[in-house]
């Protein structure tokens, strides 16, 4: 049931809050399948008034919001022990990256690192000699 | 675990440096840091990197710092926020407060409760 009118104005206010909230509680599942759209329909609100309103109060765009949280589960995923020989296309896929070069593209562009470089170096124990391995190559 | 081969690019070299620090050494870690470990001269550190991942050394220190922070909530969600503020080096509450915030724009707090209300 869709919320009386002047209840759904006040949830406005804090639309982009709840937005925040909404993106960060889904699953890794529902995140890989997230788009500005869907989120819209979820709060019943406009694609276009979303987005406004997400950039004017938080300064950046959803799309880019839903993206960098997408990067940051993957890594995560990478990070987890029960991981260490995950299959790096099938976690883009999970995280609803379905072409996997794609995937290598933009977490190297984010991370400076590919998925599976990032794997090994999060799995080496701190404190261990990677400084003097990386000035020997 | 399938293992890259061929040479490490200067700029990943250093991403893979920051990367496999524990939590307390990323907490200390600088550019200076950074540099004199590598054995390079922190102004040629600045400019590769900053060229080369489009962020600056700074910023993805910085980055790094509130991912673990987040890691750790999400793993732990128990920790005491000032405790973990201080592990990763933030002198201040506010200012780990406001980092965290200009990442994931929510306060940590905010964060712990949702992570907690989700049950993860």
């Amino acid at each position: 049931m869709k919320p009386p009118g002047l209840l759904n104005v006040m949830r406005k206010n804090n639309l982009t809050d709840r937005v925040v909230e909404y993106l960060l509680k889904s699953t890794d599942d529902e995140l890989s399948s997230l788009s500005v759209e869907k989120i819209a329909k979820h709060f019943d609100v406009s694609v276009s008034f979303l987005c406004r309103k997400f950039r004017n109060e938080k300064y950046f765009t959803i799309g880019k919001f839903i993206f960098k949280e997408r990067m940051f589960r993957a890594a995560q995923l990478l990070s987890e022990d029960l991981n260490i020989n995950i299959n790096i296309k099938a976690l883009g896929e999970k995280m609803g990256f379905y072409d996997y070069d794609y995937f290598i593209r933009v977490f190297k562009n984010y991370y400076g690192i590919s998925p599976s470089r990032y794997r090994e170096c999060v799995h080496k124990k701190p404190g261990s000699s990677e400084a003097h391995k990386i000035r020997e190559q | 675990m399938k293992k890259n081969t061929g040479p490490i690019p200067f700029h990943e070299k250093v991403a893979i440096y920051i990367l496999s620090r524990g939590i307390e050494e990323l907490g200390t870690l600088t550019s200076e840091a950074v540099a004199e470990a590598l054995g390079v001269p922190l102004p040629k550190l600045l400019k590769t990197f900053a060229v080369h991942q489009h962020i600056t050394l700074d910023r993805f220190i910085m980055r790094e710092k509130i991912h673990r922070a987040i890691f750790t909530i999400d793993k732990d969600q128990a920790v005491s926020l000032e405790s973990l503020s201080g592990k990763l080096g933030f002198k201040r509450m506010d200012e780990f407060e406001t980092q965290f915030r200009n990442y994931l724009h929510i306060a940590p707090h905010l964060y712990k409760e949702i992570r907690r209300s989700k049950g993860l």
